[in-house]
């Protein structure tokens, strides 16, 4: 069938943690213009183990783009050229025929690459658990219209519940700086009823968590909310920032002395 | 630990620190411009608006000055320290680099023009503040001995070098300032998309007067010579 596509692919190749990594030039061909980067991949790398290599190692999982797993940067840009696309959403028809395409992992220093295109990424995950949470007492479940959330803040919220800490946004920042994914979890539970009272001190908690793990400091270059598959906007990076400088040096709720019910 | 330390300590507390020192100082270049435009009114008008400050409300300006230079040491000290540790972050680069933001120079450049405008300070205080290059004459106004500010400037400027020197430096200011102001605001939090449009030109207006301004009255000065 006419107008299958062919390609020069660079692929990262990395042992493990500790190993150089260099790239691998690979061929991918007969490849069909409907297929996801990730069918390209998996096509790619049926024909390295037919040929008794290596395949190339990268994460995936619902390929529907929800989920957050993959992770490559395709030519310079994390998930690829496309705007508010993951890699998995990616298609081959956005790519020229013959065109050479370099395949890496994202770079940062809290982000060690494990093998290959593959990441160690458990840093966010420790963000969350410093304070990334609200806690709830079990019992029966409560009535849904029990707390009132106006519109625009269910719709603010929404749009910083849409990060699926995929991290594009620490592999777009020159500093690799997770601001933007920090912003957007606290600015989610910020804007609901749910999430006040641990408001001010989730800020302080996951601030200071993101500094200990060793990601970059924000300058406002907004890479990240270009990267970011989700568009997730810089906005939440003011309001956290307003929150965490105003828990920080007034203190939270505890400390002022007003918690309880008088 | 105190609330305030750990502030100090976190990424976010310094930036902000960082923008709250840059908005002082950004405040001061406009007071410093208004005072400069009087060269254009002459040399006694000039060298009295200095003696003013100097003299009749040292007072109040000295322990100014000091502040000043404390808030552009530290604004110096985080931005270094900060720039020392995004490239830590960054421990491998890409081999292949592209944007999706497309966003102007200025905000990767904001070291290498803040370490221009160290050096243009280095040069700049010292010799028209503090006189150590070359002495700075006096004039005497109906009387009143004062510094000739003014006779320093233009002798100062009559020097084509000097002159593409501050010229240079003015053009690093802007682009410093054109990421700086705006950047400030966002690390203290001000960021509303009602208001985001007006701030961003407010702040490249801003960086354009305060630069243009003081770029002109070094050009202004350069075409006196010989005057």
């Amino acid at each position: 069938m006419s107008g299958k596509l062919n390609f020069k692919l660079r692929l990262w190749r990395q042992k493990d943690k500790v190993s150089e990594g260099k790239f691998q030039e690979v061929e991918a061909k007969n490849i069909s213009p409907d297929m996801s980067f990730l069918e390209m991949l998996d096509e790619v790398n049926n024909d390295l183990m037919r040929k008794g290599e290596e395949p190339v190692a990268f994460e995936s999982d619902c390929r529907e783009g929800i989920c957050g797993t993959c992770s490559l940067v395709v030519n310079g840009l994390p998930h690829g050229p496309e705007k508010g696309t993951t890699v998995c959403q990616l298609f081959m028809r956005k790519f020229r025929d013959g065109q050479t395409i370099s395949v890496e992992p994202w770079r940062a220093a809290a982000f060690p690459v494990i093998k290959d295109l593959v990441t160690d990424r458990d840093a966010f995950d420790q963000i969350i658990a410093a304070g990334g949470f609200v806690s709830v007492n079990t019992g029966g479940a409560q009535d849904a219209n029990a707390l009132p959330v106006r519109k625009c803040d269910a719709d603010t919220a929404m749009d910083a519940a849409a990060c699926i800490g995929c991290g594009a946004c620490v592999a777009a920042c020159p500093n690799a700086s997770a601001m933007l994914f920090t912003a957007a979890k606290i600015s989610h539970l910020g804007h609901l009823p749910q999430g006040q009272p641990e408001r001010e001190r989730r800020a302080l908690r996951m601030v200071a968590k993101m500094d200990e793990l060793g990601f970059g400091n924000c300058s406002n270059h907004y890479e990240c909310e270009a990267a970011c598959p989700k568009e997730i906007s810089v906005e939440h990076i003011a309001r956290m920032n307003r929150d965490y400088g105003l828990s920080a040096l007034l203190g939270t709720e505890r400390e002022r002395g007003n918690t309880g019910a008088g | 630990m105190n609330p305030v330390f750990s502030w100090l300590r976190s990424s976010v507390g310094r930036k902000q620190l960082m923008g709250l020192c840059g908005i002082y100082l950004y405040f001061f270049l406009f007071i410093h411009l208004t005072g400069n435009l009087r060269m254009l009114a002459g040399g006694e008008s000039f060298n009295s608006y200095g003696h003013l400050l100097l003299e009749t409300m040292g007072e109040i300006i000295v322990p100014i000055e000091f502040s000043l230079l404390a808030a552009f040491i530290l604004h110096m000290y985080l931005g270094y320290k900060l720039s020392l540790e995004n490239l830590r972050a960054k421990q491998s680069r890409y081999a292949v680099k592209d944007s999706k933001a497309r966003k102007g120079f200025y905000s990767r450049f904001m070291a290498i023009s803040g370490t221009w405008l160290l050096v243009f300070v280095l040069v700049h205080v010292p010799h028209f503040r503090l006189g150590v290059y070359t002495p700075i004459g006096t004039v005497n106004y109906g009387g009143v001995e004062m510094r000739d500010l003014y006779g320093a400037a233009m002798h100062f400027f009559a020097k084509g070098w000097f002159t593409l020197f501050y010229v240079v430096s003015f053009a690093f200011l802007y682009t410093h300032l054109a990421h700086g102001v705006h950047s400030s605001l966002q690390s203290l939090g001000i960021n509303h998309p009602r208001y985001n449009v007006a701030l961003r030109r407010i702040s490249s207006a801003y960086a354009i007067v305060i630069c243009g301004g003081f770029a002109a009255l070094a050009i202004w000065a350069w075409f006196q010579r010989g005057a």
